[in-house]
């Protein structure tokens, strides 16, 4: 099974590792967990799209290339639409509905990510933690239905080229 | 001596407008129609006469009255939700906060709170995620210069 889907996996396993009184431990590497799952989802299908698959190891490398800071500004900008003239010359208008799903997710995803990993006085609920674990996985359900669309590979190459093509 | 403070409204949040002086402060806000009233305000109290301005135009003074008028637009947000009928009953509470966001944007927290349990199910955390998405378009619709984002939290007795 890929990473992308074992992370998602696991995600969930913490959420309800402890059923009656959850650590935040627990709660906290679930949402970073449910995070990262959503990152290795749409990384991996962008290197894959802006690299051959051989030598072996190349498209990893292209992987590493990716910012996590770039994604989520570009994914803010296909969530609100509010593209800039190079990007929305290339998709279509209004946007695919799951592709902004895909977007708006990704952005919580990781805002609640860094909130679970720096600040120690954030409180994760199991709610709040629940909610992000099934962001990560509505996310993989949107991402499957659009994957293939033309907008979603200007979405992709978005992610990796956000500084590159604001220059 | 007798004073009248006791009964006069609280401050509402301090405010700059280009073209307008004195101590401003915003009065009301209608997400629907994208404004908000203000006034200005003396040390004894409120007085007129109000004006109407866009939503994009107010600039609050602090971080104190950035959270007011923030906490103002969302309270108008949710009277105009239940206006519509589209307040869901899992909503037991609401907090409000504003801050910056992972890479350092102007951020508007919005923790919908719900009663606590064990394990929520599936159909409960989609119904979480609709009205999360309604409050998400509504503010994202505003075009306002702070990115929403929406959580979920457990109410508690304590709170």
């Amino acid at each position: 099974m890929p990473l992308a889907n074992d992370l998602l996996e696991q995600a969930q396993f913490l959420v309800q590792r402890e059923p009656r009184r959850p650590r935040q431990a627990s709660l906290r590497r679930a949402v970073s967990t449910a995070y990262y799952a959503a990152f290795h989802l749409l990384a991996t299908s962008a290197a894959s799209q802006a690299s051959p698959a051989a030598p072996t190891g190349l498209s990893e490398r292209v992987q590493r290339a990716l910012e996590h800071g770039a994604m989520k500004e570009a994914a803010k900008r296909f969530e609100s639409g509010n593209l800039p003239d190079h990007i929305k010359s290339l998709v279509t208008s209004p946007l695919p509905a799951p592709l902004i799903a895909v977007a708006r997710s990704f952005v919580r995803l990781q805002d609640e990510r860094h909130k679970a990993d720096y600040d120690v006085a954030s409180r994760f609920e199991r709610a709040r933690t629940q909610n992000a674990v099934a962001l990560a996985s509505q996310l993989f359900a949107d991402w499957e239905t659009v994957r293939n669309m033309d907008d979603a590979r200007v979405f992709l190459a978005s992610l990796m080229f956000w500084k590159l093509w604001s220059k | 001596m007798a004073t009248n403070r006791a009964v006069l409204p609280e401050n509402g949040p301090q405010i700059a407008i280009q073209g307008h002086y004195g101590d401003l402060e915003v009065v009301s806000v209608d997400v629907t129609k994208w404004e908000a009233v203000f006034r200005a305000r003396t040390a004894s109290g409120p007085f007129g006469p109000e004006f109407t301005t866009r939503l994009s135009m107010i600039r609050p003074l602090s971080e104190e009255d950035t959270g007011k008028f923030w906490k103002m637009l969302v309270d108008d947000l949710m009277r105009v939700l239940k206006a519509e009928g589209k307040f869901p009953a899992f909503v037991k509470g609401y907090d409000v906060t504003t801050g910056e966001d992972s890479t350092g944007d102007p951020a508007l927290y919005i923790t919908i709170l719900v009663s606590p349990e064990r394990k929520y199910s599936q159909e409960t955390v989609s119904r979480w995620n609709s009205f999360s998405n309604l409050l998400l378009d509504r503010l994202i619709g505003l075009r306002l210069q702070r990115y929403p984002y929406v959580q979920m939290g457990e109410k508690r007795r304590s709170r």
